[in-house]
């Protein structure tokens, strides 16, 4: 080690001592340690002697800054010139001023510990759900590709458009579809009945994520004449193959989209979390039975774009592929094609919910950190004399501001601390949070090194400036206060409580307002007219396995019996059955209409397997003609029941009865007529606007095609409310007991259509809760606090005659003030908040008169309630009492 | 003005407060002088640090046991250290406390062969 650079180290480290040590021995202890290297013969004693005094200087100098001597009094204020000294005087003497005051300190970290950890829950959410990149290699290069037709943005497509799609569109790598159903799956286990997504050969490759064990497939394996093999999903690997190490000689028995049954080669496993395009638990080869030969809306389309070509490239070039195929095919109704990225498709729907959560929580943080500014800047003058005191004795106003800021930091750690206990417990809570309603929450992972640093920066920005502010105003009022007593300084901190009142007015408004507008929505959701009565009905999911009920045939006289067996069940008012319920989100299933007479200029309308019964079971009411009976047998022509919007559409004024139309490709009945035998009244999802919904409905004995591809609903009607799951299961193992059932109330899939917009408002609503509740600690505390600063005025007032009720008015009214305040500028930032919240809504204007006045009476009757209980205490007070105190 | 002046209130000293204050007996001298003598005796075994030196010495002045002379001119800067009447009290009843102890200490026999 060279002596100059030596003597400087060793002078930077003599900083670990305290300045005013430093400077009285500094120079001799540098000359004696280095008299003490010079004095040692070889150089690993040399350099061991440097250990002993880097070591040396570091305890001696810990020791001389925390153990003041007992020759010393405790914590002499550092001599000036020494940062670090006087940092831990300031911090050591700040814990000991909040220990003297455990309820303050406690107070202010529950607040801000509170909001802290919310918002840092919050954005964790935020950052694992819509941050995080998608599991795919190259990710952003996956596009889902859609259809738009005249009546929808973005509809599925048909296989067959998809495969002009894949043929000539050369701008993507790889173009996959997908047809996601429920399959029956047998084999050395239970059988059960399990998500499958039937895929294309690219399917795999495209994903770019390599089966776990074994392979997947290609185009290979994707022909009719192939070998049926079958990828599955690592937990159905774990729970229903008992977690073969090998996988030659698996086998599992599933039935396809045309409902045929064979034993399908386990070839390959997906790793755990794989859910590409929805969770699926098999992967069979789409295009080894192509379902239907005609352009109608059945599979989902995935594309991989080539390196470096980007989606409007893409798209354009879509396009003219799709205007090909119109050109070929007049008769497909696709106007044009729709895509977007995958991430979009997945993360859209949540994006806002969960950015309004994260805003929700932020302004909840910011109405806490007003709270505690409200609560520093009290303390603060109500410490007043000893801060002049100390200003007196020559403490510099940076020396009190620092002082001050020492306790913010510190409180600032302690909420910190807190933030980061409740956000890991809130995120533990995550779980229990329906998969469905937010996708990849499940594989969002807490990130501790995430959690802290949000934690610490949310602390730091709000000490930072709620803390210095409130430091910078009780600085400058001692300061004056030193130089004027009372006045000046009053009235500037009378105008500080009022903007901190009416900011916490205001942005618990905007909380309140938005949770009351998705309260309205709900409420607007569950008392829209559907046109069919949910209430007391029972919903059976039936799917028949198709090993033993092979044929359409077999299904009809399946159901004809189940329906006959539960109507002759006691309290059953009504029974039926329907393919598709009128819900949200169904999917929705239909071709191109033919008319007899004249053309339906692209008509789409919902075609529906249903029986009569289905029509008494919801309580559709007919309007004309009438419903299925027993003149529509199978050999008899076949009749349909048109809802009354499509028989508008179709036939506007003129009678419906007797029209025909046909449905070329629909069901395998070619262009064999549907008579129009009854009007029914629509019945629609309450998402789809009343009048839009276009349906028919066939006689499931007459056309019972579809029973086998989708399974049928049956419906039952109590007598009086909800009939017992048990007794309608007994019914129907009286028909066969080896059919699969699932029994649930119809309002209860309803309210399950409606969970996402529930628990968003749920999670608001405790928001809103919150910052109610903390401005109204806010408004009490910091009312108590100007009153109890005017009490001499107050006595003043009631000796020389004023009644306490005009003094409790008066106090209350100058609460008021900045209640209008905030409301105004509320109203102000509400209006723009509502209107990014618009898409979230249903049933309401953003600017809903009624969630906005309810906001502002709520406020209002929370300040009026949080200014009186001080202001009444204040007007009881005997005046004597008060003017003798000073 | 000493905070004490009864020598038993000083006592246990610290051994380095003993040493550094039996060392001085001989006169005044600087922190360097005072390693070097102590380096020199057999019950020494660790190099004596600056820093820890240096704080032992402050208190000592401090307890008004040493005095700080004013620098002379020793191109270092250095100061030398008196020991002051106090001092000596309590060196010498630390002494004779020591004393005590290691006659109890050899009436155990614990130091036959010294």
């Amino acid at each position: 080690m060279r002596e100059p650079s030596g003597r400087a180290l060793y002078r930077i480290l003599l900083h670990l001592l305290p300045g005013a040590f430093r400077r009285r021995f500094g120079r001799e202890m540098e000359a004696l340690f280095f008299e003490q290297v010079a004095s040692r013969t070889s150089r690993s004693a040399r350099l061991r002697h440097w250990g002993r005094g880097v070591a040396d200087l570091v305890v001696q100098g810990a020791a001389e800054r925390t153990t003041a001597t007992r020759y010393q009094p405790r914590s002499v204020p550092p001599l000036p010139g020494d940062p670090m000294g006087t940092l831990l005087h300031t911090l050591r003497y700040a814990m000991r001023t909040l220990l003297t005051r455990p309820a303050f300190t406690l107070s202010v970290v529950l607040t801000l510990g509170l909001g802290i950890g919310l918002a840092t829950t919050m954005a964790l959410v935020v950052d694992g759900v819509l941050l995080r990149p998608l599991p795919y290699p190259d990710a952003d290069r996956l596009i889902r590709i859609s259809e738009r037709t005249a009546t929808s943005e973005a509809i599925e497509t048909s296989l067959l458009t998809f495969a002009d799609w894949r043929a000539r569109a050369d701008r993507f790598e790889a173009m996959a579809a997908v047809v996601s159903r429920n399959t029956i799956v047998t084999g050395r286990f239970e059988p059960a009945r399990v998500p499958a997504m039937f895929v294309t050969g690219d399917f795999f490759a495209l994903s770019g994520v390599r089966p776990a064990l074994g392979r997947s497939y290609g185009a290979a394996e994707n022909r009719p004449d192939a070998a049926p093999v079958v990828v599955v999903s690592h937990e159905f690997w774990r729970d229903n193959l008992g977690a073969p190490g090998s996988l030659a000689q698996v086998t599992i028995t599933l039935s396809d989209l045309l409902g045929r049954s064979e034993a399908y080669a386990v070839v390959g496993v997906m790793p755990p979390g794989f859910d590409l395009l929805g969770t699926a638990k098999v992967y069979l080869p789409l295009e080894r039975g192509v379902p239907w030969s005609v352009r109608n809306h059945t599979v989902r389309v995935l594309g991989r774009l080539k390196p470096g070509v980007a989606l409007e490239t893409g798209v354009a070039q879509l396009n003219t592929v799709q205007a090909a195929i119109k050109t070929d095919h007049p008769e497909t109704d696709a106007i044009g094609i729709a895509a977007q990225p995958l991430s979009e498709e997945i993360l859209g729907p949540v994006r806002r919910p969960l950015l309004l959560l994260l805003g929700s929580a932020g302004l909840l943080l910011l109405i806490a950190c007003i709270n505690v500014a409200g609560a520093l800047l009290a303390r603060g003058v109500a410490r007043q004399p000893e801060m002049q005191l100390r200003a007196a004795l020559g403490a510099t106003r940076g020396r009190i501001f620092g002082q001050l800021f020492a306790e913010s930091a510190l409180l600032a750690t302690a909420s910190t601390i807190l933030a980061i206990g409740i956000a890991r417990g809130l995120f533990g809570l995550l779980g229990a949070v329906d998969p469905m309603l937010v996708p990849r929450l499940a594989g969002a992972s807490i990130d501790w090194s995430k959690l802290i640093l949000i934690a610490a920066v949310l602390a730091n920005v709000g000490v930072g400036i709620f803390g210095s502010s409130s430091a910078w105003f009780t600085t400058r009022w001692a300061a004056a206060g030193l130089r004027v007593r009372g006045g000046g300084a009053q009235r500037g901190q009378h105008t500080i409580w009022r903007l901190l009142l009416g900011a916490e007015v205001a942005l618990a408004f905007m909380l309140l307002v938005s949770a009351g507008l998705l309260g309205r929505s709900l409420y607007q959701v569950a008392s829209v007219d559907t046109g069919f009565d949910p209430r007391g009905v029972t919903i059976i999911d039936v799917n028949l396995p198709s090993a033993r009920f092979p044929t359409p045939a077999d299904h009809a006289r399946y159901f004809d019996a189940a329906l006959r067996s539960l109507r002759n069940i006691p309290g059953v008012a009504a029974a039926g059955l329907n393919i598709l319920l009128p819900l949200p989100d169904v999917g929705s299933i239909g071709s191109p209409l033919h008319l007899e007479q004249g053309e339906a200029k692209d008509v789409v309308a919902d075609y529906r397997v249903a029986d009569e019964g289905y029509f008494a079971a919801l309580r559709i009411p007919l309007l004309r003609g009438r419903l299925f009976d027993d003149r529509d047998r199978a050999e008899t022509a076949h009749s349909v029941i048109v809802g009354a919007a499509l028989a508008r559409r179709l036939w506007g004024d003129a009678d419906p009865l007797g029209k025909r139309f046909s449905i070329p490709g629909m069901d395998g009945y070619g262009d064999a007529w549907l008579n129009v035998v009854g009007v029914v009244a629509d019945a629609r999802a309450w998402n789809v606007e009343a009048g839009k919904q276009l349906t028919y409905y066939v006689n499931f004995r007459q056309r019972p095609t579809f029973l086998t591809v989708t399974g049928a609903k049956i419906l039952v009607r109590g007598e009086g409310g909800t009939l017992p799951p048990s007794a309608l299961r007994r019914a129907l193992v009286a028909v066969d007991p080896g059919v699969p059932l699932r029994i649930r109330p119809l309002e209860e899939l309803i309210g399950n259509g409606v969970a996402d917009k529930r628990l968003v408002l749920n999670i608001l609503a405790l928001f809103a809760g919150l910052a109610l509740v903390l401005s109204a600690v806010g408004i009490w505390s910091v009312s108590s606090f100007v009153i109890s600063r005017r009490i001499r005025e107050m006595g003043i007032r009631l000796a020389i005659g004023a009644t306490p009720r005009q003094v409790r008015r008066l106090l209350q009214r100058e609460a008021m003030l900045p209640l209008l305040v905030g409301l105004i500028v509320g109203t102000g930032l509400a209006i723009v908040v509502t209107r990014w919240i618009r898409s979230l809504l249903f049933g309401v204007s953003e600017l809903d008169g009624a969630s906005f006045i309810a906001a502002a009476a709520t406020l209002a009757v929370t300040t009026w309630i949080a200014s009186y209980l001080p202001a009444r205490r204040t007007a009881k007070i005997d005046p004597i009492q008060t003017l003798r105190a000073d | 003005m000493p905070l004490s002046t009864n020598p038993a209130s000083f006592l246990p000293l610290h051994p380095l407060a003993f040493h550094v204050l039996l060392v001085l007996l001989d006169g005044p001298t600087h922190g360097y002088r005072i390693v070097k003598e102590l380096e020199s005796q057999p019950s020494i075994s660790h190099p004596i640090m600056p820093a820890n030196l240096y704080r032992r010495l402050r208190d000592l002045v401090d307890q008004q046991l040493l005095e700080e002379l004013p620098a002379h001119d020793d191109p270092r800067g250095r100061r030398d250290f008196r020991i002051t009447p106090l001092g000596r009290k309590v060196v010498a009843s630390e002494a004779r406390r020591l004393a005590a102890d290691v006659a109890i200490a050899r009436g155990k026999g614990l130091l036959r062969h010294a």
